[in-house]
């Protein structure tokens, strides 16, 4: 049981973005990706969750077992894949709470209507593990929050759909250190071995606060480099310069 | 994933679930009338109209005159759509009617007359939340009644006729008066061949809890319902009035030519909201006004779904002092439809203020238009217009136009206007369908979002079928 | 300066080639054909229609210059007509430049002129006058710039004798990568005579250009002044035109502004100043005919005691011409209790991914405002005054050009001197 991408190549607009790239990120395991800019990290994301931009032209991608590239956007979705937006979309006019409960009903059989009350008491609850304001729920999704409030928005909405793989998109960008710690606390709070996570991120700082089992180095839209907790700290150290020669030599 | 034309391309099947929504009025009844004026207009038509309703003498000459102005009037395609001229006015029929008094009870309605209401949910919903009913069906009234108490209290709710005929001294000094005849050709052409509508006065100081309500059904092919609604509200009373129409879907266009005027008597607030969903050959053209006394409010709240083409541009004279005016408006013009809305804003008096809002909708091949009047003349102070009027594009071949003018005169004054257009954006879709919601429901999300300030407007009976309809739209304009 | 007049007056009639002289003869039919605008002209709405019928009208070439306006620009090429009829040059044009009178250029460029010259004008409510106009107009002026061209161009039309009409026109061409500033000034030769001006300016902005072009009309408060001024912009091009509306008694101004190439922006500006007696009528249309094309508007009126603005705008975007980012923005400043403003903003968007907003406001100098310079010790007349000017100067500022916004605030300055 598993997320696994095998050899995936992915243009925009005729650009070869991904470039053979393969990883296997079993439940229960957390994976980080690091990566210099325009690495392809976030193409990753965008090419797993189903973006129309983004075109695959070789490779596969199966969740449990069930290919990926068959299912629609919302479809992925409901299968159990998330993931969390680097820069989350507004959605004038709509409030947090029917949102979620929009997205909760959609997975629900036809014809059965979800638990109002039962819902209600649910997300307060993992509002509060995020320090979340109970007005925040009548506030429109993402529309004028700070980068803080849409980064733990993203964290509510992966709590409340529980879903089986997370995809967490450069989650620690523009984020305070409190917030950070809140947002770990969110992400680490939903860690089992029922549920797999790729962390994608720029800095070896978020995983002091979200601890990876394995960490991937990617450039130039493959993964050139994998190891354990340590090599965080050593790219923190020596950034991605040794990489290129590495790759060179 | 997104709203790419190829994507809803409109065949016959996405065609009849678009217009779905409309299927809940879409059904006739074979035509029992007793009295039809034939087909064509001319001043035989007016008087058999006349002797058929009884009218007094000075209506008859009212109607008279009033087919001169129409008969010389221009249409008004040097600005507006030249699908006006696709109205074969010798084709339609302007006067259908069995010839009965309207009923006071549901049971006494004709059965087909009565399913036609219960089919649309007109009786229970009077039973649940109205004060008050008319029911139109064709050229007349079928069902007019009123909550016990209200006749005690003074209030009249009768149609046009009787409001007339009976009521003469309170209706016959205003009639007319906010929208004169020559206003337009359809202000004219209501003129001379106007029926049933309603008449409603509220004394003063009196103040409806619960609002009271009219609906018009269109049930005959080729016919023109040309209703009359005259409201007084006199000085501290209150009302708030809505209106509701339906028709089913015929082989020829249909025309709805409607005239409404509101008189608000000092410190007197009316709240007129109307749910217009017409089949899709519907041509709609509506002049509604208000003139509000010494710090009197009018509000029009609208909302236009469906009609092959409906021009209504709702206004308020603002004649005292501190009076006040505002149009609130929801259009949504879906393939084949053209939405031409918006608000004439005539200040007359110090202190006034006036404040639109309107909204608009084009899915698909759909058009909406806004068109808008502020109107603020010499040595006036202190007068305030605010102006908004925002569009959602749903696919790249919609249309939408803006069209407001303002003129202002001294500068003693403040108005502001500003208009935006925008459509769903791919990342905002993407996102949702992202957290498992379907293309179609985060479209209708999407939307019922955009306006949501606005349906709040409404009450909430209102708001929820609203929001419904709005879902139905959406549905069928994703592939 | 020294101005050097032209040696020789030119020829009254002016040989055309053949090909513009059909263009000639077709606009002559094609102007006994049209109507006068009439009441019923929606392209007329609040304004004084019966100015444009121009039926009786007495229309001069050449006329008596009585002395040359001082210069507006340090260094710049100097152009100067008289009734349409150039009567001084100064400086000398770089090369890559071609800049003279329109039917030299005709003559010498022909070929060129044929291939670039944009349809008939009028689209906006003048139609007639566009056709009277190439019928009957017998020279102008043409400037093709083909460099980056660092010295700005200057025209003036000196518009002299009584009850006249003249015609002049202009013809802008911007060849690809090029850059260039042209100011063109409409000045009435004495405060008394009363001339109308019907004036046509043709913008060719080819591929990855830059150019400013500024209009001031500085006519004597007796003359009427009507221009239509047509913009087309190719790839990749900024275009910022403009102008500042402080004479007159009556200015009718159409811009049609077409951006039909993509990642091309369109700016178009105006300050207008119109005083007891003045009228100053402007329709504006922003025609997007390709994705990815910018265009922005902003109108700033300041009205004084009897002034009236009518301001009719409309961005339409095609069918097709998606990702287009349009904007108008209409702004009337009120002086007095006695002016009027008339504003009509109008969108047509039959594209999708669009982002396109109009806002238009009227509204006066605020107390606060006021209260705060006068806390600062300014006088409020005064105040009022510094607040009316920093509204117009910062349309001015958005022409990014050094000289032309000097020139620009000096005529404000000098309107607002005179109204005050």
């Amino acid at each position: 049981m598993s997320l696994l991408i095998e050899n995936l190549h992915a243009n925009v607009d005729g650009t070869e973005i991904l470039k053979g790239l393969s990883l296997e990120i079993p439940k229960g395991e957390v994976h980080a990706i690091m990566g210099p800019n325009g690495s392809g990290k976030s193409t990753l994301s965008k090419v797993l969750a189903g973006h129309d931009d983004y075109e695959v032209t070789a490779g596969s991608a199966t969740m449990d077992g069930e290919n990926l590239f068959d299912l629609e956007v919302d479809e992925r979705s409901r299968a159990g894949l998330f993931l969390a937006f680097q820069y989350p979309a507004e959605v004038p006019g709509v409030s947090n709470a029917n949102f979620l409960r929009a997205a909760r009903q959609a997975r629900l059989p036809k014809g059965e209507e979800i638990d109002a009350v039962k819902f209600y008491h649910e997300m307060y609850e993992k509002m509060d593990v995020l320090e979340m304001d109970r007005k925040f729920t009548a506030r429109a999704v993402n529309e004028g929050f700070s980068g803080g409030e849409k980064k733990r928005n993203e964290i509510l909405q992966m709590m409340m759909l529980a879903p089986k793989y997370c995809l967490l998109d450069e989650t620690d960008s523009g984020l305070d250190i409190d917030a950070l710690k809140v947002v770990a606390k969110g992400v680490n709070a939903m860690r089992s071995p029922d549920r797999g996570f790729l962390v994608i991120t720029h800095y070896q700082r978020l995983l002091d606060y979200i601890e990876p089992d394995y960490v991937h180095v990617m450039s130039d839209g493959k993964i050139v480099k994998s190891g354990d907790k340590s090599l965080a700290l050593e790219l923190e150290e020596n950034g991605y310069d040794f990489l290129k020669e590495e790759v060179a030599a | 994933m997104s709203y790419d034309a190829e994507v809803i391309e409109t065949d016959a099947d996405t065609a009849e679930a678009i217009d779905i929504d409309r299927s809940k009025g879409d059904f006739t009844f074979p035509e029992n009338h007793k009295f039809d004026a034939g087909v064509g207009l001319n001043k035989g038509t007016i008087d058999y109209i006349c002797d058929v309703k009884k009218d007094a003498d000075w209506i008859r000459e009212f109607r008279h005159r009033a087919l001169e102005v129409f008969e010389s009037k221009p249409m008004p395609t040097n600005w507006a759509t030249h699908d006006l001229d696709n109205i074969d006015f010798d084709k339609i029929r302007y006067y259908l009617s069995d010839g009965q008094a309207p009923k006071r009870s549901w049971d006494d309605v004709p059965p087909e007359v009565l399913e036609t209401f219960e089919r649309l949910g007109v009786p229970q919903s009077e039973r649940a939340f109205l004060a008050g009913v008319e029911a139109q069906y064709d050229s007349e009234a079928a069902y007019s009644n009123m909550k016990e108490g209200l006749e005690k209290e003074g209030v009249i709710f009768v149609n046009s006729k009787e409001g007339l005929n009976e009521h003469e001294e309170i209706f016959r000094p205003w009639f007319g008066k906010v929208i004169p005849t020559g206003d337009n050709k359809f202000s004219a052409l209501n003129s001379a061949v106007f029926s049933g509508g309603s008449f409603i006065y509220v004394p003063k100081g009196v103040k409806l809890k619960q609002p009271l309500q009219a609906y018009f059904r269109i049930n005959s092919e080729n016919f023109g319902q040309f209703e009359r609604t005259l409201i007084i509200v006199d000085e501290d009373a209150e009302l708030t009035y809505m209106e509701g129409c339906t028709a089913p879907k015929f082989e020829t266009a249909t025309l709805h030519s409607a005239v409404v005027e509101i008189v608000a008597l000092k410190n007197a607030k009316v709240q007129y909201i109307t749910v217009q969903n017409w089949s899709s050959n519907v041509f709609n053209l509506v002049t509604k006004r208000g003139m509000a006394h010494e710090g009197a409010e009018i509000r029009w709240i609208d909302c236009n779904i469906g009609s092959r083409l409906t021009m209504k541009y709702p206004g308020v004279v603002m004649k005292g002092e501190g009076a006040r005016g505002e149009v609130i408006s929801i259009a949504l013009a879906n393939d084949g439809q053209h939405q031409d809305t918006g608000a004439k804003m005539i200040h007359a008096a110090n202190n006034t203020t006036s404040n639109v809002v309107s909204k608009s909708i084009s899915v698909g091949e759909g058009r909406s238009t806004y068109r808008g009047q502020v109107h603020i003349p010499k040595h006036l102070k202190g007068c305030k217009n605010n102006t908004e009027c925002d569009a959602l594009l749903i696919n790249s071949k919609s249309r939408t136009d803006t069209y407001p003018a303002i003129t202002v005169r001294g500068n003693d004054h403040v108005t502001q206007h500003e208009a935006s257009v925008s459509q769903v954006s791919e990342e905002m879709l993407f996102y949702m369908q992202q957290r498992g919601i379907g293309e179609a429901e985060a479209m209708s999300l999407a939307v019922n979002g955009f306006i949501n300030d606005l349906v709040r407007e409404f009450p909430m009976e209102y708001s929820v079928e609203l929001k419904r309809l709005i879902e139905l739209e959406m549905e069928g304009s994703v592939g | 300066m020294s101005a050097v007049l032209a040696e020789e007056k030119a020829q009254v009639s002016v040989n055309f080639p053949d090909w513009y002289e059909k263009l000639r003869s077709e606009a002559e039919a094609k102007y006994a054909e049209l109507a006068w605008p009439t009441r019923k002209d929606e392209n007329w709405r609040f304004g004084s229609y019966k100015n444009a019928n121009l039926a009786e009208a007495n229309i001069v070439h050449g006329g008596e210059a009585n002395g040359l306006p001082e210069p507006a620009l340090e260094n710049a090429i100097r152009f100067v007509f008289c009734n349409n009829e150039l009567v001084a040059t100064e400086g000398t044009i770089p090369e890559g430049v071609v800049a003279g009178p329109f039917a030299d250029i005709l003559r010498d460029h022909g070929d060129c002129i044929e291939s670039l010259l944009p349809p008939l004008q009028g689209r906006l409510g003048s139609p007639k006058l566009a056709a009277l106009h190439r019928a009957k107009s017998q020279g102008g002026f043409a400037i093709n710039i083909g460099i980056d061209c660092q010295q700005p161009i200057e025209i003036v039309h000196l518009a002299s004798g009584n009850e006249v009409t003249t015609l002049p026109y202009i013809l802008i061409v911007g060849m690809p990568g090029s850059k260039g500033i042209v100011l063109e000034r409409f000045v009435s030769a004495n405060e008394t005579d009363v001339a109308t001006v019907v004036s046509v300016s043709d913008l060719v902005a080819m591929d990855d250009c830059e150019l400013r072009y500024l209009v001031s009309q500085e006519l004597n408060e007796k003359s009427h002044f009507i221009r239509l001024a047509d913009s087309k912009l190719g790839k990749n091009t900024r275009t910022k035109t403009g102008s500042i509306h402080t004479g007159s008694a009556w200015a009718r101004e159409e811009t049609y502004s077409t951006v039909d190439g993509a990642e091309s922006n369109s700016e178009i500006l105006s300050v207008a100043i119109p005083d007891t007696g003045q009228e100053y009528d402007q329709r504006t249309f922003q025609h997007h005919g390709a994705p990815h094309t910018g265009s922005d508007l902003l109108f700033k009126n300041t009205l004084f005691g009897k002034g009236k603005t009518v301001f009719s705008g409309l961005i339409f975007v095609d069918e097709g011409a998606h990702y287009t980012d349009a904007y108008q923005t209409c702004r009337n400043l009120f002086m007095s209790d006695e002016a009027e403003a008339n504003s009509m903003p109008g969108l047509e968007i039959n594209a999708d991914q669009v982002k396109c907003s109009h806002g238009s406001t009227s509204s006066r100098v605020s107390d606060e405002e006021i209260y705060y310079l006068c806390s600062r010790g300014i006088d409020p007349r005064s105040a009022r005054r510094m607040i009316a000017q920093g509204f117009s100067a910062d349309v001015v500022e958005k022409f990014e050009d050094e000289a032309l916004e000097a020139f620009a605030l000096t005529r404000i300055d000098a309107k607002f001197a005179k109204v005050d």
